[in-house]
C-alpha cells in the first residue's frame, strides 16, 4: 500500500475491514509468485479506484460550483421570485423579493403573502388568486407592498406553475406551487401616473396647446386649441402652426424672430396675432419650447397659446386712458392757469388805474377779471361733469329717441330763438336704454354746438335724425353753420380743443359727447366739406339701441 | 436797428393775456408795432402773407415773434417748426410765451430751435418785469443778421 492510502477516510477502512470480517471468507495460502501477481493487480485496482475517486470529486465541485451559481441568479436576480402554494404561503422567496419588503429569506418561508400587503389590496389579491394560481398564464395582478420603513412600493406579479418541484419545506413532490415573480414597479407608476397627470393637464387646460416634430408639423393639440383655433386635430395634423395661425396682419418681424429661435433650437416667448379657422383674429401669449433627446437634439417642439385679446385690448384701453389723463393734467393745468394769470394782472392794472382814476380802464380791467373768472368757474363745472360720465351711472331706463331729442331742444330753447335756428327732426325713430341724463347730454351739447358756431348764415337749420347704415343705427345732427376744415375734423374731440379762438367755450363739449359715447361702445365722427359747408355730427350708440333688429335694411 | 420801428409779431389765443402785452409795450417800448394774431393759422397767414395779410403794409416782416404753444387750429409748435424750417423766415428770433412749464414743452421748443422760453408768471409785478426785460434784451440789445 501506498502513502496515500492512509488520506482515505479511517472510517472507510475499518467499515471495510469489519466487513470483510462478517463475510467468513476463507483464508488462502498462495505462492509467493501468486502473490507478486496479486499484488500488481490490486496496485492497478488502487490507481483506478483512486483515479475514479478524483473524478468523483471534480463532479462533486462542479456540482456544486453549477448550484452555487444557480442559486446566486435566483437570489440576485433583478425581479423577486416567490413560490407559493396553493393557500398563498410563501414557500421559498429570493433575496431580491426579500430586500423589497425588508425581512430576510429565511424569515418570508412560511408566512402569507397578503401579510406584507396595505390592507385594500388584501381582498383584490385574495380574491383573484385561486384564478391566478390555477392558470397565471397573462395574468397580472399589481398590489402595494409594505416595504422598508414607512416605504410603500408597488409590485408587479406574473407567475408559471411550477410542478413537481420540491422545495425545502415541500415533502409532497407532488403538491403544486407558483412560481410568482415580483417586480417592483413604483417608480414607473410614479412615471406613469405624473404622465397621467401631465395628459389631463394638457387636455384640459384652457391654453391651447400643440406639440409638433422638428420639422414643426403638429403631431397633435388639445381641446383648448380647436376652441381657439377652430381647427381640430384632423384637420391640422402634418401642418404646421404657422401656415395655419398667421395671416396677412401677423407682424412679419415677430415670424422671423419665431422662426430664428426655433432654428437655432432655443425657445420663443411672445405675443402675436392669430387667425381663427373662420378668419376673425386675436391675439395670444406664445410660448414655444423645444424638446430634445439624450444627445440634445431637438425632436420635438411644444406650443402653448394663451388668448391675450381680451388683455390685451384692456391693456391698451389703460395706456390710452393714461395718457388722456397726463394730457389732461397737464391742459388743465394750463387752462386753469391762464385764467389766473389774467386775473393778477389785471388785479395789478386796476391798483394803478384806480390810483389815477381812469375810469375807462378801470371798467376794461374788470371786464378781463369778470371773463377769466367767468372762464374759471366754466371750467370747473364741465370739468364735474366729465368727471360724473366715468363715475355716477343712473341705472338705465327705457327712452324713446325723439323724447331726448325734444328735451335736448326744450335745453337749448333759448339759443335757439336767439339765433332764429329752424329745426328740424325726420320721421325715423328708435328706442334706447341706458343712462337717461347722460343719453341726453349728447344731443343737448351737439345741439348748442350748432347753435355756436352757426356763423354768418343767414338761414340756419339743424336737422336731428336717425337713418339705417347695415346692421346699425347712425345718429346725427346736422347743420348749415361755419362748418369745419378737414384736418382739424379729427381734433375738435381732444380735451381743451377750441378751433375758434373767439369762441367762449372752454373746449369740453366734445370731448365730453365722446366719452359718453364711447362708454356705449359707439362711434364718433364729423362730416364736412369744409369752412362756410356746415357739419354733420355722426355717432352709433351700440349698447344703448335696445333692438338690433331695427337696424336690419 | 435801422432807425425803423421794430415789428413785434405776437401769437396769443387769449385776449386778456393779449391786451396785458399790448400794454406793457405801449409803456416800456412805444417805439414797436405789436401786431397781434390769435391762432397758429393767423401766425402762418401773416408771415406768408396769404388770405387777410396779403397786404404787405398789413403783415410787415416782424423784428420778433413771441409765441404761444397752445393755440386753436394750427398748434403753436407746428407755428415753429414753419418757421425754423423755412430758409426765408428761420432768422426771426422767436420767444415762446406760455403758461406752460411742462419740461417736454421747453424739450420739444428748443429742439425745434426755439430762441428762448419764457413762462408767464402769475404774479403780476414778475409778469411786468419780465416783458420789461424781454422787449429791452431783444429789441434793444440783440442784433438780428440783415
Amino acid at each position: 500500500m501506498s502513502a496515500e492510502t492512509d488520506h482515505r477516510p479511517p472510517s472507510l477502512r475499518e467499515k471495510a475491514e469489519a466487513m470483510l470480517a462478517r463475510s467468513h471468507r476463507e483464508r488462502v495460502d498462495l505462492a509467493p509468485v501468486e502473490v507478486g501477481r496479486i499484488i500488481h493487480d490490486l496496485s492497478v485496482y488502487q490507481l483506478e479506484l483512486e483515479i475514479q475517486n478524483e473524478e468523483l470529486r471534480n463532479t462533486q465541485s462542479q456540482l456544486a460550483r453549477t448550484r452555487d451559481r444557480y442559486a446566486r441568479l435566483y437570489h440576485q436576480a433583478p425581479v423577486g421570485y416567490l413560490s407559493l402554494d396553493a393557500n398563498g404561503i410563501i414557500q421559498q422567496a429570493n433575496q431580491t423579493f426579500a430586500d423589497m419588503v425588508g425581512r430576510s429569506c429565511a424569515d418570508l418561508v412560511g408566512q402569507a403573502l397578503t401579510g406584507f400587503m396595505a390592507g385594500s389590496d388584501r381582498g383584490v389579491f385574495l380574491g383573484r388568486f385561486k384564478s391566478f394560481f390555477n392558470s397565471p398564464e397573462g395574468k397580472r395582478i399589481d398590489v402595494a407592498l409594505r416595504g422598508n420603513g414607512a416605504r410603500r412600493l408597488t409590485v408587479r406579479l406574473t407567475a408559471r406553475r411550477e410542478v413537481d418541484a420540491p422545495g425545502p419545506l415541500q415533502p409532497d413532490p407532488f403538491k403544486p406551487l407558483l412560481l410568482v415573480i415580483g417586480e417592483d414597479i413604483t417608480e414607473r407608476k410614479q412615471a406613469e401616473e405624473e404622465l397621467q397627470r401631465l395628459s389631463l393637464v394638457a387636455a384640459h387646460t384652457t391654453n391651447a396647446v400643440f406639440i409638433t416634430d422638428a420639422e414643426r408639423r403638429i403631431e397633435w393639440v388639445n381641446r383648448a386649441f380647436t376652441r381657439l383655433t377652430g381647427f381640430d386635430l384632423a384637420a391640422v395634423r402634418g401642418k404646421t402652426p404657422c401656415e395655419l395661425l398667421q395671416g396677412a396682419e401677423t407682424d412679419p418681424a415677430t415670424v422671423t424672430a419665431i422662426r430664428a429661435a426655433l432654428d437655432a433650437g432655443q425657445g420663443y416667448e411672445g405675443e402675436i396675432l392669430s387667425y381663427h379657422q373662420d378668419g376673425c383674429t386675436y391675439w395670444v401669449q406664445l410660448f414655444i419650447d423645444p424638446v430634445r433627446d439624450a444627445d440634445g437634439r431637438v425632436t420635438r417642439f411644444i406650443g402653448v397659446q394663451t388668448d391675450i385679446t381680451a388683455r390685451r385690448q384692456a391693456r391698451l384701453e389703460l395706456q390710452e386712458k393714461n395718457a388722456e389723463l397726463e394730457r389732461f393734467i397737464y391742459l388743465i393745468s394750463h387752462d386753469l392757469k391762464s385764467p389766473l394769470v389774467t386775473i393778477k394782472a389785471f388785479l395789478g392794472y386796476l391798483e394803478q388805474d384806480l390810483a389815477r382814476s381812469d375810469a375807462g380802464r378801470i371798467a376794461q380791467d374788470m371786464d378781463y377779471m369778470r371773463a377769466a373768472a367767468d372762464k374759471m368757474g366754466q371750467l370747473l363745472e364741465e370739468l364735474l361733469n366729465l368727471s360724473r360720465v366715468g363715475r355716477m351711472a343712473n341705472p338705465p331706463t327705457r327712452v324713446g329717441f325723439r323724447e331726448l331729442v325734444d328735451e335736448a331742444l326744450r335745453l337749448t330753447a333759448g339759443g335757439i330763438a336767439r339765433r332764429g335756428v329752424e329745426v328740424v327732426t325726420g320721421e325715423a325713430t328708435a328706442t334706447l336704454v341706458g343712462d337717461r341724463s347722460r343719453l341726453l347730454v349728447i344731443w343737448q351739447n351737439l345741439v348748442e354746438n350748432s347753435v355756436k358756431y352757426m356763423g354768418e348764415q343767414a338761414s340756419p337749420r339743424i336737422e336731428i335724425g336717425v337713418e339705417r347704415r347695415g346692421w346699425e343705427l347712425v345718429f346725427f345732427v346736422r347743420d348749415n353753420g361755419m362748418g369745419i376744415e378737414p384736418r382739424y375734423q379729427e381734433k375738435v374731440f381732444g380735451l381743451f380743443e377750441k378751433l375758434d379762438p373767439g369762441s367762449e367755450g372752454t373746449g369740453l363739449g366734445l370731448a365730453l359727447v365722446k366719452r359718453i359715447v364711447e362708454l356705449y361702445r359707439g362711434q364718433i365722427w364729423l362730416e364736412s366739406a369744409g369752412a362756410g359747408q356746415g357739419t354733420c355730427v355722426r355717432f352709433t350708440l351700440p349698447e344703448a339701441v335696445e333692438d338690433r333688429s331695427e337696424a336690419q335694411p | 436797428m435801422n432807425g425803423e420801428s421794430p415789428v413785434v409779431l405776437l401769437v396769443e389765443d387769449e385776449p386778456a393775456h393779449a391786451e396785458i402785452v399790448r400794454r406793457n409795450f405801449a409803456d416800456f417800448h412805444p417805439a414797436s408795432r405789436l401786431m397781434h394774431v390769435a391762432d397758429g393759422q393767423a401766425a402762418l397767414d401773416y408771415l406768408y402773407r396769404r388770405a387777410d395779410y396779403h397786404d404787405p403794409a398789413r403783415s410787415p416782416r416782424p423784428t420778433l415773434i413771441l409765441l404761444d404753444l397752445r393755440l386753436p387750429r394750427v398748434d403753436g409748435l407746428e407755428v415753429l417748426k414753419t418757421i425754423k424750417t423755412d430758409p426765408g423766415l428761420r432768422r426771426i428770433p422767436v420767444v415762446i410765451l406760455t403758461t406752460s412749464a411742462a419740461e417736454t414743452d421747453r424739450v420739444r421748443a428748443y429742439d425745434s430751435h426755439a430762441n428762448s422760453y419764457l413762462v408767464k408768471p402769475i404774479d403780476f409785478p414778475r409778469f411786468v418785469a419780465l416783458l420789461e426785460a424781454l422787449g429791452c434784451y431783444w429789441l434793444t440789445w440783440n442784433e438780428n443778421p440783415a
